[in-house]
């Protein structure tokens, strides 16, 4: 009886948390035809391999938005690309946060 | 006692298998049929480009959400930037790039930078649903300036995990990465310090509720479920907690979900 409870314990406690952890997972195989790694991206960022596609943000506002040429997907089978795997700069070590104040509610004003 | 520790073995060896094909697969195929993929990516962003959205933050359904804890609906955030593209046949055009955080193929527990496609964003859904936010036109200019400068890469922190706590910097995954690239852009700082503050003092994320039990094996199952950097109760950042949190503070314009056949207004 403790095992058969101890079982039921064990597998309730791990079947739905796991479940959580898919999310972020790189599904580099493609749904379209996207070959090669990504570079570029204008900034401090560092691409890395062969620089195959280059993305430059645009932003000009009131300029028109419209989807063109080889950034719509091909829709069947295509090859399985890389993507870019940009340089890491955070050093990762926990930040003592205590004494700092925060500022006032967010505002775009 | 032995036949004890030989049940807790076949139970921990008979998950296993589950717990690892739950975490990310580098070199696998879309999960749903390619076509539908790309067609639904090549939505999205005829969509997104139709509200004259430069920058959008944009979820995608990684899990069935009936095994998702409650609350909880998108598995993974990523910023849609638009751009000027050229690939590597010298064919060019213009759409959105994903940048994304994703975890380590070979370690859950660390996570990298990555730009793809929409295609690929979507190939890692278990269904054709996304969550969308179209920030305020003044914050996505913002958000470029902060996504195209070495601030980007420096809020990244590599150490990985599904519950991250938003409020520390122990732990960070996709969502808190998103929601910290949205604080240093409103606040105009790069100080992670009080990005954490600030988020602290006006961020509520979404509460988790895992039983003493749960808490407690999770991460002995998988590393990547730790809960180390929680106090009592475990809250972390969603596509939800992000989507309220600029609501209720005039940060965005629209938010809504997009399926193959549907626009749903949140």
């Amino acid at each position: 009886m403790t095992l058969r409870s101890l079982s039921l314990v064990l597998i309730a406690g791990l079947t739905v948390s796991p479940a959580f952890a898919g999310p972020s997972g790189q599904h580099s195989a493609q749904a379209a035809n996207h070959s090669g790694q990504a570079t570029s991206q204008g900034s401090a960022a560092v691409g890395t391999g062969a620089a195959s596609v280059v993305a430059v943000p645009i932003f000009v506002l009131g300029g028109a938005v419209a989807i063109s040429g080889a950034a719509l997907a091909e829709v069947g089978e295509g090859s399985v690309g890389l993507a870019d795997d940009l340089f890491r700069a955070g050093t990762g070590q926990p930040l003592i946060t205590d004494g700092v104040r925060p500022n006032g509610p967010p505002t775009l004003d | 006692m032995k036949r004890l520790y030989t049940l807790i073995l076949i139970v921990f060896v008979a998950l296993l298998p589950s717990i690892g094909s739950a975490g990310s697969s580098e070199a696998g195929r879309s999960i749903l049929p390619s076509g539908e993929v790309a067609t639904f990516a090549n939505r999205v962003q005829k969509d997104l480009a139709s509200r004259g959205a430069h920058v959008a933050i944009v979820s995608r359904m990684g899990r069935d959400p009936k095994v998702l804890p409650p609350g909880v609906r998108y598995t993974h955030v990523s910023f849609w930037v638009f751009s000027q593209i050229t690939e590597a046949d010298g064919s060019t055009g213009r759409g959105y790039r994903v940048y994304n955080l994703y975890q380590l193929d070979g370690d859950q527990t660390r996570s990298h930078l990555v730009q793809d496609s929409p295609a690929d964003f979507f190939a890692g859904a278990h269904r054709l649903d996304a969550g969308i936010i179209i920030p305020d036109a003044r914050l996505q200019k913002k958000l470029l300036s902060v996504i195209a400068s070495p601030t980007y890469s420096a809020l990244h922190n590599a150490n990985y995990s599904v519950l991250a706590n938003p409020n520390t910097s122990q732990f960070q995954n996709c969502t808190e990465h998103t929601l910290d690239v949205v604080m240093a852009s409103v606040y105009n700082t790069g100080d992670a310090r009080q990005i954490k503050a600030n988020i602290a003092a006006h961020f509520k994320p979404q509460d988790v509720k895992l039983g003493g039990v749960k808490r407690f094996l999770a991460p002995v199952a998988a590393q990547a479920l730790t809960t180390s950097d929680h106090g009592p109760k475990v809250a972390t950042a969603t596509f939800g907690s992000i989507a309220r949190f600029m609501t209720e503070n005039g940060l965005s314009l629209q938010t809504y979900r997009i399926t193959p056949d549907r626009l749903i207004r949140f």
